[in-house]
């Protein structure tokens, strides 16, 4: 029996329906939902009509006209030869356009197959069957094969390399021993066009990994930029900091259908958004990578379209609880309870996003569980730090030197002298800032969203962690923290996560004043674009409308 | 037009001031020497005043600006000017982006750009004068070496130079060094000269004493936080022992001067140099004299002590660097000057007379040479208050949050194409300071032609 | 003369081991540029424990005698080493080097030293001419107006102008054209219409070489902070050869004004202004930074600005070195050009 529902006619995930129950009933968050579901190999459609929603409706391409070249203003970085070790999203972006990967994760949080026409789970998740698309061409001529997109997941899977960050997102294919793929791991199918995996342990994160900018599929033993890829672009030219072109290759037919855009440029107009402004006021570029939160105003005034994606994007303004005089976490509170995080919204990021609650988990996570307001107590934060012996004190508050975490951390700075407190602010810029970011005493560090809540918590916070920032060492938060990340059922995960976020609000050991959203601009003439949640440029489709 | 009077009005204390000088200044203009002088040109009247309005400014910015400039509201956030605050005021210029009111800042930028421009160049000064008298004096060796460091260092782009200071070096021990490098040139000079009046008793004790401070340095690195009380005690007996040969000596108002002058330089170098916790030491004392509010205006007075000297991280960084800058070329010009001067019939004379090398150096070519010094001192300060905006405009100064117009120009231009009443007042704030300067330097200079 | 010329670039050669020397070490002994280094292979939010591990693999191999000795012989034969920002080999051409196959330092050194033929070429006329119109009559209403203009520019910086020509001639909103009326427009059609879509751009593309409008704002704002000082100086170099004895005698003599000032004045007046147009070289590099970042100009100064923040240390010595050769080169031209001018100096 073929099942409609899914990518490849293989019956149901039997996951699927207890995730529509809790989609349905509240308990999980729609958008979380659609990337859940279509990870397990459910066609979007399905997806939206399981919440008995319609699917929205790709834009109609009928009036789209064809010609002209989009120019981008996008930092152009260096390290463009091997996608897997990629470590900026502009690297894919410019890659994407001639190499693809095998799935996408579409701004409606859903992931759709690309180079694969589907793919299929068990039901431990443990074994995932990939049906490679048929009729891709690669720009040389030859047809993909199954056996090169093992090549690929081979290489992912090569964790000694430095750099490639693919080794982390497929590590249940990972053999500990050799930090290789383990041996009939991958087994590639060309007559049939499958690629099976057989994974070392359950694993539902594997079809999101290979939705991310590095894993895009190369030819095997061929460079980035040499610009043998599937993709209907080709690169004419990569210059790091300057720029970066791509033409519509037209000797190579592209499996997608039509393209409209003549080219792309990417040009790098520098970290100034100042610049930018400029270049859009020039008539120099179409579209941006992103809009500082500061200058969506003036974009918006200027007359240009504005894009916007609600994500888990954050700053969080930390202390480091080993060093003195933050191991008081008394005066911790009071400095946590100094501040506004709505002010710090206003003033750090114009007022873009969504005020946070210093526990770094968040509505758009499944888990997240909703805790009594926090509010700005100044009179009470003054009285407590004088009770403690630090008014007066001079903290080093430290940050990067431009942009909302500049404002931010300045912001935070100007409260706590309210509170009494004196603030000696420190700026670096980023070659500086991260030598020790995790020892700074006092100072702001952004995170990236991550589709679960508990992610970050164990990536940041957990005791010993390379990335723990806080120092923080609580082994009752991590002991609730195990017991959340093994508890499947999303209403008991919450009931764990409103413990551990108390906890964290309690230990105050960092200020996280906001959700950020992101935003991108464009020029009017720019059709088909839609922002995308990590920053990800998809433009076979988008036109201009000269 | 009435946020133009408001600011008028608000300004009452800079009219007064500025009002009171001219009133004195006008009719004694007879018996002020070369600042009476100036009251005879129009340029260099107009460029006194357009720096005294400054001087003013910052002295009363406490006074003419209502609204706390380091304050952030969310209500004067990017808005234009105008726009009411809290507690019933305007905001005159508006806000910036972090919601700070431009108005007061420009005043209290004021406070921090005067201050440290006419310091570090008043101390590039001192430096290059110390090195620059005898290089050009002795000549050879001691002109070859010296030329060539300060040629080295001029031939450094100034803007990569205060990169890698303030990027490369921002917490390395270079500061320090220079610091103490740069920092030892004023308690030099003091020596020098006082030496150069008495010293016909010898060059021992010269070295002795000269010697002696830079050996409490040393210690300060050896023996790390302990230093700021040993430091003292070297410093202390260094200062008996060359009172005691000065008072050998004779003059006694110059022995009495040498007395004060000896220790202040020397806390004030030690302060900067080594932000040494001197007036910590006295804090619990006065708490126990005065209890809770004798320690708060202790606090207070140490903290404008601080501000004076400062000892902040970021300032001393852009201290030490603009410092740095400009000494070589001060050194050039001394040196040039020296070799001018030194062939002069009185020059002749004293070395004649018999005169100590010091002496004829710090007195009989210094004070002749005093013209073209004071001339481009005045334009080096204003040349200061360039760099300063540029170290602003780099973000490489002082902190984001500083008034300072630099940071201001920075931090605004981000949305200068829509905002510009964010960047325009600070822009023309440096500009007019930098203008009134080069005036009074011009005036300056056609005086000092006339004579 | 060939002596001291001798001399002087024997001197050059000391001051630039003395500076890289320096350099070299502040960099590699320090750990935080160290670890930035580290930052630009690494990526950042690296540990501090995998740069520092990096660093001890990668760089501290040696010891730090050895690797100057290293890299210094890679400097005298031309091989400047790869810059970790740019990607690219950083000096000489490369023809195995694929697209780019002149170094980034040739590329950039292009690009401004268009950017600087462009305002010197506006800049010295420009400067000279105010300067003679002011210095040939001293004290005279134009000499008074003239001065004050030049010391006007010389307070504006290139950070400050180049806010305000961008607020004035470069932003949509707030752009002057809009109070200039479109006279064409206003001729043909009888009604009143103003420049509103003409307005200048505030970065520079460079995607199609080096166009007019990428140069426009640039030059323009280095070319008003630079001219007031050269002006000043040939106007004080004039007013004191008009003062001088020959001059007053030939005027006496009763030949023309202007055959007196063109014959015998400008000649000497001129000597003076060379000197202080060859030393505006090296505060060019601090205006070209400035002017490059604020404007996007892709030159020498955006790159020793982005190598420098980035911490990519063969840029940063190759900076370091070609603005070294442009100072100690520039003075030395000034040096022997004033030797050579200065009559009084020739006979010696």
């Amino acid at each position: 029996m073929v099942d409609k529902r899914t990518l490849t006619g293989a019956p149901l995930h039997p996951s699927v329906e207890g995730f529509a129950k809790a989609a349905r009933e509240g308990r999980m968050s729609r958008r979380e939902f659609l990337a859940q579901t279509t990870a397990l190999g459910v066609t979007a459609t399905a997806a939206y009509g399981l919440l008995g929603l319609a699917a929205p409706a790709a834009e109609a391409a009928s009036h789209a006209k064809k010609g002209g070249r989009l120019a981008v203003s996008m930092i152009v970085k260096a390290n463009f030869t091997d996608a897997r070790i990629f470590d900026w999203s502009e690297l894919g972006n410019v890659a994407r356009h001639f190499l693809e990967p095998l799935v996408r994760w579409t701004p409606d949080f859903t992931f759709t197959p690309h180079l694969l026409s589907g793919w299929s789970a068990n039901a431990d998740a443990t074994q995932y069957v990939l049906t490679v698309r048929e009729g891709v061409m690669w720009n040389n001529g030859e047809a993909l094969t199954a056996s090169q997109v093992a090549w690929n997941i081979e290489r992912w899977a090569e964790a000694d390399v430095d750099g490639n960050s693919m080794a982390a997102r497929v590590s249940s294919l990972i053999d500990p021993d050799t930090n290789k793929a383990k041996a009939g791991s991958i087994v590639a199918d060309d007559a049939a066009g499958t690629v099976t995996l057989n994974l070392l342990k359950p694993d539902i994160s594997v079809i999101a990994g290979m939705s991310d900018y590095p894993a895009l599929i190369q030819y095997p033993g061929k460079a980035v930029n040499e610009g043998v890829g599937t993709g209907p672009f080709r690169l004419t030219n990569y210059e790091p900091e300057v720029g970066a072109s791509l033409d519509r290759n037209d000797d190579h037919t592209w499996w997608g259908g039509e393209v409209y855009l003549d080219g792309i440029d990417y040009i790098d107009f520098g970290t100034d958004p100042a610049a930018e402004v400029g270049a859009f006021e020039a008539g120099e570029v179409h579209l941006n990578f992103q809009t500082d939160a500061e200058q969506v105003g003036t974009m918006d005034d200027l007359g240009f379209e504005r894009y916007e994606v609600a994500t888990g994007a954050t700053i969080v303004v930390r202390m480091h609880t080993d060093t003195e005089p933050y191991n008081n976490k008394a005066l911790r509170q009071a400095i946590v309870k100094a501040v506004s995080n709505e002010d710090l919204l206003a003033l750090g990021n114009n007022g873009l996003g969504l005020v946070a609650e210093n526990h770094h988990v968040g509505p758009m996570h499944e888990e997240y569980a909703k805790l009594p307001p926090i509010s700005r107590d100044l009179e009470a934060a003054k009285k407590e730090i004088a009770d403690l012996g630090f008014a007066g004190t001079t903290l080093d508050l430290y940050s990067l030197d431009a942009g909302y975490r500049l404002l931010t951390t300045d912001a935070v700075g100007a409260q706590l002298e309210e509170a009494g407190l004196n603030v000696n602010r420190i700026v670096m810029p980023g070659s500086t800032f991260w030598t020790n970011w995790t020892t700074h005493p006092f100072s702001s560090t952004n995170w990236n969203g991550r589709p679960l809540g508990t992610q970050v918590l164990s990536l940041a916070y957990r005791s010993g962690v390379k990335w723990n920032e806080t120092a923080y060492n609580n082994p009752e938060f991590d002991a609730l923290l195990d017991q959340a990340e093994a508890t499947a059922d999303v209403e008991a995960r919450r009931a764990i996560m409103a413990k551990i976020e108390a906890m964290m609000q309690d230990d105050a050991i960092m200020i996280q004043p906001y959700w950020r959203s992101l935003f991108a601009h464009s020029t009017p003439e720019v059709q088909g674009f839609r922002m995308h949640q990590a920053f990800e440029h998809h433009f076979e489709k988008v036109w201009l409308d000269a | 037009m009435d946020l133009l009077i408001k600011a008028l009005s608000d300004l009452w204390p800079v009219w007064f001031a500025l009002a009171g000088v001219f009133i004195i200044s006008w009719p004694t203009r007879q018996y002020t020497g070369l600042y009476g002088k100036l009251y005879e040109n129009p340029i260099g009247l107009l460029g006194l005043y357009i720096c005294l309005f400054w001087i003013f400014a910052a002295i009363f910015a406490g006074v003419i600006s209502d609204i706390d400039p380091e304050a952030q509201s969310v209500a004067l956030r990017k808005k234009g000017p105008g726009t009411p605050a809290a507690d019933g005021l305007i905001s005159i210029l508006g806000g910036d982006v972090a919601g700070r009111d431009i108005f007061s800042r420009l005043f209290y930028g004021a406070r921090v750009v005067i201050p440290i421009s006419v310091t570090a160049t008043a101390l590039a000064f001192v430096v290059g004068i110390v090195a620059g008298l005898p290089a050009g004096y002795f000549g050879r060796k001691t002109d070859a070496v010296l030329s060539f460091l300060a040629n080295a260092i001029l031939a450094f782009p100034v803007i990569l130079l205060f990169i890698l200071i303030v990027l490369i070096a921002r917490d390395g021990p270079l500061i320090p060094t220079l610091l103490g490098v740069l920092g030892f040139a004023p308690v030099a000079f003091v020596v020098v000269a006082a030496f150069g009046l008495y010293g016909k008793a010898g060059r021992t004790g010269l070295l002795l004493a000269t010697l002696l401070l830079p050996v409490a340095i040393v210690l300060a690195w050896i023996l790390g936080s302990l230093f700021w009380l040993l430091g003292w005690v070297v410093m202390a007996a260094w200062a008996a022992f060359f009172v005691t040969r000065v008072m050998n000596c004779g003059d006694r108002k110059l022995a009495i001067l040498t007395i004060v002058l000896v220790p202040v330089l020397g806390f004030i170098y030690s302060r900067v140099a080594f932000s040494l916790p001197d007036l910590g030491l006295i804090a619990p004392i006065v708490a126990g004299m005065f209890g809770e509010a004798g320690s708060q205006s202790f606090n207070e007075i140490e903290g404008m002590v601080n501000n004076l000297f400062i000892p902040r991280d970021a300032a001393l960084n852009v201290f030490i660097a603009v410092c740095f800058a400009s000494a070589p070329g001060i050194f050039r010009l001394v040196r040039g000057l020296t070799l001018d001067t030194k062939e002069r019939d009185y020059v002749a004379a004293a070395q004649t007379r018999g005169e100590n090398t010091w002496y004829i150096m710090i007195f009989e070519i210094l004070p002749n040479v005093r013209g073209p010094l004071i001339v481009d001192a005045a334009l080096r300060i204003g040349y200061t208050i360039i760099l300063l905006g540029t170290l602003g405009f780099f973000g490489l100064g002082l902190e984001p949050t500083s008034p300072d117009w630099g940071t201001m120009i920075n931090i605004g231009r981000g949305g200068a194409r829509s905002f510009p009443h964010m960047v325009i007042p600070p822009a023309f704030a440096l500009m007019s300071l930098v203008l009134g300067i080069n005036m009074l330097a011009d005036g300056l200079r056609e005086m000092s032609l006339k004579d | 003369m060939l002596a001291f010329a001798f001399r002087r670039i024997l001197l050059a050669f000391v001051t630039i081991l003395v500076l890289t020397a320096t350099i070299f070490t502040l960099i590699n002994t320090n750990q935080n540029t160290l670890r930035a280094i580290a930052i630009n292979e690494l990526g950042p939010q690296t540990p501090a424990e995998d740069l520092d591990s990096w660093v001890a693999d990668n760089v501290l191999t040696k010891p730090l005698v050895v690797r100057y000795g290293e890299w210094l012989s890679g400097f005298v034969v031309g091989d400047w080493g790869e810059s970790a920002v740019f990607r690219r080999h950083i000096f000489g051409y490369d023809p195995d080097a694929g697209r780019n196959k002149w170094g980034v330092i040739n590329e950039r050194l292009y690009a401004t030293g268009i950017l600087a033929f462009w305002v010197f070429l506006i800049m010295v006329p420009v400067a000279l001419l105010i300067g003679i119109l002011a210095g040939v009559r001293e004290g005279s209403l134009r000499d008074r107006s003239l001065s004050t203009l030049s010391i006007m520019t010389t307070a504006t910086p290139e950070y400050i102008s180049g806010i305000l020509f961008m607020v004035a001639l470069a932003s949509r909103k707030y752009h002057i054209f809009h109070y200039i009326p479109d006279i064409p427009t206003w001729i043909s059609t009888g009604q009143m219409a103003y420049l509103d879509d003409f307005y200048f751009k505030a970065v520079a593309n460079m995607r199609n070489g080096i166009s007019f409008e990428d140069l426009f704002l640039p030059v323009l704002t280095m070319v008003v902070y630079g001219v007031g000082y050269i002006a000043r100086m040939t106007r004080a170099s004039m007013a004191e050869v008009m003062s001088s004895q020959y001059v007053r005698t030939a005027i006496l003599k009763g030949l023309p004004r202007g055959t007196v000032i063109r014959r015998h004045a400008l000649r000497n007046a001129l000597i003076a202004p060379f000197t202080v147009i060859m030393l505006q070289f090296p505060w060019m590099l601090t205006g070209v930074v400035i002017v490059e970042v604020m404007f996007a100009y892709k030159g020498f100064g955006q790159a020793l600005f982005v190598a420098s923040t980035n911490m990519d240390f063969n840029m940063i010595m190759a900076c370091s070195i070609v603005s070294v050769l442009v100072v100690l080169l520039t003075q030395l031209i000034s040096d022997l050009g004033y030797v050579l001018l200065n009559p009084r100096l020739r006979l010696r």
